[in-house]
């Protein structure tokens, strides 16, 4: 029996929504710590197996530090990626170096989707209807209490079904999460058939209100191919925010649907698993369309960290440091011996090695220190009509010489690595989430860090297609619309500019041109593979914000342009 | 400092510094990893068991020290001879790895290769300099002649490093600098360590043997 278990309860362990997750993408791991009877410096170690590339067992360790107070239950959320589903995740907590609770929760493969729809009940049922569909879409139910308190745990969700929920049984970061998500690009149906508790907490994101309940009318002949069938059934006639467009029935508005920012929410004002809904023919169709086509990040992050260079250059003061302190060393031991050995300069020369093996030690240690580096390029995609961005930063670590490193992502930031990693700790604090590994010499490691930054761009492209108007904030550069697989060279823009478009100035593909000054992201091995737009998007390098990765230890940081994605409306 | 000292210090510095570039020691899974600093140590016990042999031949002369053969024919004893010329040998290969130090460090603590193993190393080139400097004092007292001296002297440093090249992988050890190759790897050949003292004891023991003809008692 383990130690801790006598005491009482054993670890708790929450694993994706419901068991639910994908892989490869940040998901959310709750521990529940139970009261244990010691005080002291504590961790938790999370150890995410991965498909590594070398043999054997590897492991992405997640370790959040803590306090430990006897008596008192703690629980915390910690952003885990799985990369292998074969293995078991292991969670341990430590307190005072010594192992307290151990648990291993093992990935139901069934619970591993391509898609995900995820559905806040207390009673499983709903989403049946979704299992149905030719992608493999993998269905959970989950109490409020499972909505992460990170937008960025929510990464894997294709769709969040919201029924019975009192946004009082949220906490605040829970709703301000949800609401960032959905912002940031989420899918969201909010079922709130009569009787549904006011959901003022989201309002902000909801497409409508709950209204007042009503009866959608008996309808002997309904239209062909009509959204919903015939009455008798409840409902909840909704009332419509500004924007929001409806479905009707029987005239009554039962579903309300928007954008928020770069999501989609629907609200329904009906209960979809009760008669005669339930039995409804259709019902697959407007599942399927809340659910929505398969997302498509536009920022193909894979291709962008192969972009960057795995081996910066080394700072020349290095090597000129090195060269310095041996000439240094070789000029003192002459000076000391030229004109002969006697016991003085024979003991000063034993001193001159002596302090040479010190201070070529510290030199040694600064030299990796200077030839660490990261490269890192921030991608900042714009919310339609929000004050935010996502700014996904890809950030590749070298460490020329093999070795040690760490790096800081501030807080806010959800880290993960771009490929299988073994031999990495990521420490995650209130203040900061370091990573902890070690490179051979040659090797470089890519990581990407999402987060939420204020950005209130906007581009609007006229009806007729010719003006494009836009509103950056600042000014950008080497900028392209980009349409499908066209792009249209603007170049230099300022913060406000109305810009004419020629029809016969569009181009396609991607690579280096000899009329254009294309940015880094156009030009190179991955030239038409970073940037992959499906909508209009404005497409320009601007000035970076503060860096998303930071070596402890000091060293070398190359930051690329950043590279602005703003969705091009039309008005 | 003498010329052979900067000559030797100038060599480790110039290859520490060539050496720099990291791209120059990637990691190659089918090669040993110690790279840069297994070549600084290489070119450390050939310089060292050079200079400290070729001393103890008179094949280089050394301020203030007299050969072996002079000292023959001065109150010594054989004993007395043989051992203090060995122990001025051993002090010479020392001092000379005391200076090779700061730079031998400097190579490996900046690719982290582990120090631990580089107190062995040391002691190991120490060794294999003083037994092979062992030889030149034998060819110092052996063969009179300049010349004959200098070839005996080069045909054993030659079998000693370029012949036992040749020799089966089993017993590759006997080759200073794949013993020190062996040793900084962290798996110090044993047998290569009881041969070389062996072999400096020995041609001490074939020096002391060899003083008896100039009628030293």
């Amino acid at each position: 029996m383990h130690p801790a278990a006598a005491y009482g309860e054993d670890l708790s362990v929450r694993l994706g929504f419901g068991g639910a997750l994908r892989v490869g993408v940040p998901v959310p791991l709750t521990v529940v710590v139970p009261p244990l009877p010691y005080a002291g410096q504590a961790r938790i170690e999370v150890d995410a197996p991965v498909l590594g590339r070398t043999r054997g067992e590897t492991a992405t360790t997640t370790m959040v530090p803590f306090t430990a107070v006897p008596g008192v239950r703690r629980t915390f959320e910690i952003p885990v990626q799985i990369g292998n589903i074969r293995r078991l995740v292991e969670v341990r907590v430590s307190i005072g170096g010594r192992e307290q609770l151990r648990q291993a929760v093992a990935v139901d493969p069934q619970k591993v989707g391509g898609r995900l729809a995820i559905e806040i009940s207390d009673t499983s049922s709903g989403l049946a209807p979704l299992a149905g569909l030719p992608e493999r879409v993998v269905t959970a139910y989950v109490g409020p209490e499972a909505l992460p308190r990170r937008w960025q745990e929510y990464a894997a969700i294709d769709l969040l079904v919201a029924r019975d929920l009192d946004p009082a049984r949220l906490d605040d970061a829970q709703r301000d999460a949800l609401a960032m998500w959905v912002r940031l690009g989420g899918r969201l149906v909010v079922i709130a058939p009569p009787g549904a508790p006011a959901l003022d907490a989201l309002d902000d994101i909801l497409p409508a209100s709950v209204g007042t309940p009503s009866v959608v009318p008996s309808e002997p002949s309904p239209p062909a191919g009509a959204s919903l069938p015939p009455g008798p059934y409840p409902v909840d006639a909704l009332r419509l925010h500004p924007g929001a467009s409806a479905v009707r029935a029987g005239g009554i508005p039962v579903i309300a649907e928007a954008s928020a920012g770069a999501g989609w929410v629907e609200m329904w004002g009906f209960d979809p698993g009760a008669p005669p809904l339930a039995r409804w023919a259709g019902r697959a169709a407007l599942w399927q369309a809340a659910l929505g086509p398969a997302g498509i990040s536009p920022v193909q992050i894979d291709a962008a960290a192969g972009q960057l260079p795995a081996s910066p250059a080394i700072d020349p003061l290095v090597h000129a440091e090195v060269g310095g302190a041996v000439l240094a060393y070789l000029a003192a031991l002459y000076l000391i011996g030229r004109r002969g050995l006697t016991r003085a300069r024979v003991l000063s020369a034993c001193a001159a090695v002596a302090l040479a093996v010190v201070v070529f030690w510290r030199l040694a240690g600064d030299v990796r220190a200077r030839s660490t580096s990261v490269v890192e390029a921030t991608f900042l995609e714009q919310a339609s009509d929000t004050g935010i961005a996502r700014a996904i930063t890809v950030g590749t670590v070298a460490v020329p010489y093999g070795g040690h490193y760490a790096v800081r992502v501030p807080v806010g930031s959800v880290v993960t690595p771009v490929t299988a990693s073994g031999a990495l700790r990521i420490v995650v604090t209130d203040e900061a989430t370091v990573l902890d590994g070690a490179l051979e010499n040659g090797e470089a490691r890519a990581f990407a860090a999402t987060a939420a930054v204020p950005s209130s761009a906007r581009a609007d492209l006229s009806p007729d297609g010719r003006v494009l108007r836009v509103s950056l904030g600042g000014p950008a550069h080497r900028a392209e619309l980009h349409w499908g697989n066209r792009w249209y060279w603007i170049g230099d823009v300022g913060p406000a500019s109305t810009i004419t478009l020629d029809p016969k100035g569009w181009g396609s593909g991607g690579g280096e041109t000899t009329s254009h000054d294309r940015s880094w992201v156009f030009v190179g091995p991955s030239d038409d593979a970073i940037i992959s737009p499906t909508t209009p998007m404005l497409v320009g390098e601007i000035q970076p914000a503060a860096p998303a990765f930071q070596l402890v230890d000091g060293g070398g940081l190359d930051r690329r342009p950043t590279i602005l994605l703003l969705p091009v409306g039309r008005r | 400092m003498r010329i052979m000292e900067l000559l030797y210090l100038g060599i480790l510095a110039l290859l520490l510094l060539l050496g720099l570039p990291p791209e120059l020691n990637q990691n190659d899974p089918s090669r040993s990893s110690v790279g840069l600093a297994l070549a600084l140590l290489g070119v450390q016990v050939v310089l060292v068991t050079y200079f400290a042999s070729a001393s103890a031949a008179q094949e280089i002369a050394v301020e203030g020290e007299r050969p072996a053969v002079d000292l023959a024919f001065g109150p010594f004893s054989r004993r007395t001879i043989v051992a203090g010329k060995s122990l001025a040998t051993l002090v010479t290969v020392v001092y000379w790895q005391l200076l090779g130090l700061p730079l031998l460090m400097l190579a490996m603590e900046i690719r982290r290769l582990p120090l631990g193993a580089l107190g062995g190393v040391c002691a190991l080139v120490t060794l294999q300099a003083w037994a092979v400097a062992q030889i030149g004092l034998l060819c110092g007292i052996v063969f009179e002649a300049e010349f004959t001296r200098t070839l005996a002297h080069w045909t054993a440093l030659l079998a000693i490093f370029v012949a036992t090249l040749a020799l089966p992988d089993a017993i590759r050890w006997a080759n200073p600098v794949v013993a020190v190759a062996q040793a900084a790897a962290g798996a110090m050949p044993v047998q290569g360590v009881v041969c070389y003292a062996a072999l400096g004891l020995g041609a001490g023991g074939l020096a002391y043997a060899a003083l008896r003809r100039f009628g030293t008692p």
